[in-house]
């Protein structure tokens, strides 16, 4: 394993240790006039979400390297990642260096002041044995041949599922957070035909994806619980639309489009589609409502995902210890993650065969 | 007998009327009868009641909440399978045992619709069905027993085997004339048993006939706040129609409330049936609801610069914090009528002269008042939290075992209760005494 890796998925351990939900090689891109996939533009190793009880979510981003410019002047890093870190509205991150070289003080000092830790190796060791608890269970997402194997593979799958990959990989990091919980649904209903309910890493992307659905999820009930939970219908449908104007908006060219419709005595044709909310809208909103009631059982939805991936889906229960460890979750977290299942599949005319 | 023809929601809702008005009787051989009605409305009752709790697992907990819905501990297996049907519930089993239930009873759609829907489907007896169809009559006007026979097409026969239902469940009762001896029958759940209104509706079926009572009461129904015609209110009585002059009797007589509202158009008033369902002691937060569905329902018909297009938009804004809507020029005599009855205040907007803002008093029963108009707009009565019984709801939330929530229940008592009249002659001095403050 190269430093690089190793480093990584030191940094995923110590996140997941600090209650995070973790991804590697997250990237950031933005869309170009003339591809139709967005351009690479850099990416950061590590990305860990916390969501705490009170719908409060944390971006923590680590950054490894072994690069010896890195290495012997950090700052520059340390700037480049404060940039990455607005981008993710990031609170911390972690620049981690693949070596014992002492770090100046000065550079330390600038660096906290810009929200970000350098870690040497000695630093990183340290950090471990402060984080992570030697009884935790080993679980295959602490090891890297997992994260390894489950990356590589989404790569060679059919051409028919590229824009899934090619989603979770840009479109879901560039595209405004409200947006994400449609695009998802959408995209994942268009290619649903090309999904194999009986092919391991067809089952795996499409649970990568619904991870990412909840993560949306969790951030309209944040959303909604930080402006007025009482009137959770309202909310939920403003953030859904990107918010009041736009909502309004887009209800005013839904009806300019049925007056044009209606003049032109189509309106039979049309009217059961000339409708603004999806027919999905309401459990959608069933979902996030009951997210919102139960923000501690809500917030370690992502986890159990994450874990369920790993040890039922990759490495088809395998793992004594990682089995145990999926079972100790709360009832309500697992039953929330059903409800997520059911709407889901239901959303996207999927078959649940493919979360068994 | 016809085929029941009401739509599934109403349905959905007589079932559960009719559970909860049976539930502790014994009706003997008609248990037979009502069956289907009775599982139905069992499970919309503990669905209701058990929303929210995602999952159950303390199993004795919910056959206790099921005992005081009148639902047997060996009915309940039965009942959870309705809702499992609804998709409503998964029962986790283990060794035929019950572990485990998850509930996800929506939030945000009725549930009446859904079970109304299985009801129809679960292949009800006639009876069952004209149960549900007389109720269904019965919740929008008291009718005679000639209009039942012809409205139902029941024999004798039947229709003493359905009143028998009723009468047992106080769901339906009879009022015979003294002086003609007819009878009429009546929901009590939706008329308040006074013997002068039930008497002047008796006159104003003899007079009208009582299909063209319940048409005319019907469109008020299914559309509370009904504006009302100048022609109507003025007495040009003759040159009514029909159904008009049936309004306008049932005015005079104090059957449907016309409640005004006064702004730049004119003096507006606004027809409301009174019999949505609600508890007798609950009655002062129906006119707070009727006369706010009647300022909303001026915004919709007269407004003068921008009609209201979303009534329903008009009420959620009022529901949740800072409950303010405007500014607009309007609202200063659209909502004038609220400030009286305690409901809110109306204050100028600083910025935009000749502007106001209506801002709701977030009080428990004015919040409960605004749910209620946001019913009476969706279907003409009571729908959300129909039947819920809170305390007994809380139990399932309680966290600890069924024996620890038991010895809880006494502590769940309702807090002090103030009447809206004592509420509103504090809110009318301490406004005064803000407007003294204010230098006015």
């Amino acid at each position: 394993m190269s430093k690089d890796l190793e480093l990584k998925i030191r940094m995923n351990n110590i996140f997941w240790a600090l209650g995070c939900y973790t991804r590697v090689d997250v990237k950031l891109a933005e869309h170009t006039f003339k591809e139709k996939s967005p351009l690479e533009l850099t990416d950061i190793d590590i990305l860990g979400i916390r969501i705490l009880p009170d719908f409060a979510i944390n971006f923590l981003l680590a950054d490894c390297t072994s690069n010896r410019n890195i290495i012997r002047s950090p700052i520059q890093r340390v700037f480049w990642l404060r940039g990455v870190m607005e981008f993710f509205n990031a609170s911390h991150s972690y620049l981690c260096l693949g070596s014992n070289n002492p770090i100046q003080e000065t550079q330390r000092v600038v660096a906290q002041k810009l929200g970000v830790t350098i870690l040497n190796e000695d630093n990183l060791a340290n950090l471990e044995k402060r984080i992570i608890n030697s009884d935790a269970p080993q679980l295959q997402l602490n090891k890297f041949e997992p994260w390894l194997y489950f990356e590589h593979n989404l790569t060679v799958l059919s051409k028919d599922l590229s824009r899934l990959i090619s989603f979770r990989k840009y479109n879901y990091w560039l595209n405004p957070k409200y947006q994400n919980l449609h695009a998802i649904i959408s995209i994942v209903k268009k290619h649903n035909r090309f999904v194999n309910e009986k092919d391991k890493l067809h089952k795996a992307l499409i649970f990568d994806l619904l991870t990412l659905f909840v993560l949306s999820l969790l951030q309209m009930s944040a959303y909604v619980f930080n402006i007025n939970p009482e009137n959770p219908e309202m909310e939920l449908k403003s953030y859904f639309y990107g918010g009041y104007i736009e909502m309004k908006k887009r209800r005013e060219i839904v009806d300019n489009i049925k007056k044009i419709i209606n003049s032109q005595n189509q309106k039979l044709l049309f009217d059961d589609i000339l409708k603004l909310d999806p027919d999905y809208l309401t459990n959608l909103f069933e979902i996030g409502f009951r997210f919102l009631n139960k923000p501690y059982d809500a917030s370690q939805v992502l986890r159990y995902l994450q874990v369920f991936l790993f040890e039922k889906i990759l490495y088809n229960e395998q793992n004594q210890q990682g089995m145990e460890y999926l079972e100790s979750f709360p009832e309500i977290t697992k039953k929330l993650t059903r409800d997520i299942i059911k709407f889901f599949c239901n959303a996207t005319s999927l078959t649940e065969k493919l979360f068994i | 007998m016809k085929k029941i023809n009401i739509e599934t929601l109403k349905i959905g809702i007589r079932a559960q009327d009719i559970q909860t008005g049976l539930q502790d009787v014994q009706v003997g051989p008609l248990d037979v009868e009502t069956k289907n009605i009775r599982l139905v409305g069992m499970a919309e009752r503990l669905a209701i009641h058990i929303r929210g709790a995602d999952v159950i697992s303390d199993c004795k907990k919910l056959e206790y909440i099921a005992s005081q819905l009148g639902i047997e501990p060996l009915a309940l297996p039965q009942v959870l399978n309705v809702l499992e049907e609804l998709d409503l519930v998964t029962v986790h089993k283990k060794e035929k045992k019950i572990v485990q239930v998850d509930e996800r009873v929506p939030y945000f759609s009725d549930i009446y619709s859904l079970a109304g829907d299985y009801f129809k489907n679960s292949k009800p007896s006639e009876i069952e069905e004209a149960t549900i169809e007389i109720c269904d009559l019965l919740s929008t006007t008291p009718i005679t027993e000639q209009t039942v026979k012809q409205k139902i097409g029941l024999r004798d026969k039947e229709l003493k085997m359905v009143l028998d239902i009723g009468k047992s469940g106080k769901i339906i009762n009879e009022y015979t004339s003294k002086k003609t001896k007819e009878t009429i029958f009546y929901s009590p759940l939706y008329w308040i048993e006074n013997s002068d209104t039930i008497e002047n509706m008796y006159k104003l079926l003899k007079e009208f006939g009582a299909d063209e009572v319940y048409n005319a009461l019907k469109k008020i129904k299914d559309y509370q706040g009904l504006p009302l015609t100048d022609d109507l209110l003025k007495g040009n009585y003759e040159t009514l129609q029909k159904d008009m002059k049936i309004i306008n009797e049932a005015i005079r007589r104090g059957i449907i409330l016309a409640p005004a509202v006064d702004s730049f158009k004119g003096r507006r008033n606004f027809a409301f049936i009174p019999s949505v369902g609600i508890a007798i002691e609950e009655k002062f937060i129906l006119e707070k609801a009727m006369a706010l569905l009647a300022c909303v329902r001026y915004g919709e018909h007269f407004g003068l610069i921008t009609k209201i297009k979303y009534p329903e938009a008009i009420l959620d804004k009022l529901l949740s914090p800072p409950h303010r809507i405007g500014s607009h020029t309007e609202i200063r005599r659209q909502y004038a009528i609220l400030i009286g009855r305690g409901i809110g205040k109306i204050y100028p907007d600083r910025t935009n002269h000749g502007k106001y803002y209506f801002e709701l008093f977030p009080t428990e029963e004015n919040l409960k008042a605004i749910k209620l108009a946001k019913s009476m707009l969706k279907i003409g009565e009571v729908l959300e939290d129909k039947g819920l019984f809170r305390n007994l709801q809380r139990m399932l939330f309680y966290p600890g075992t069924y024996e620890e929530s038991l010895r809880t229940l006494p502590k769940l008592k309702a807090p002090a209760f103030i009447s809206s009249e004592t509420q509103e002659s504090i809110q009318d001095v301490l406004n005064n005494t803000m407007d003294i403050l204010r230098g006015a």
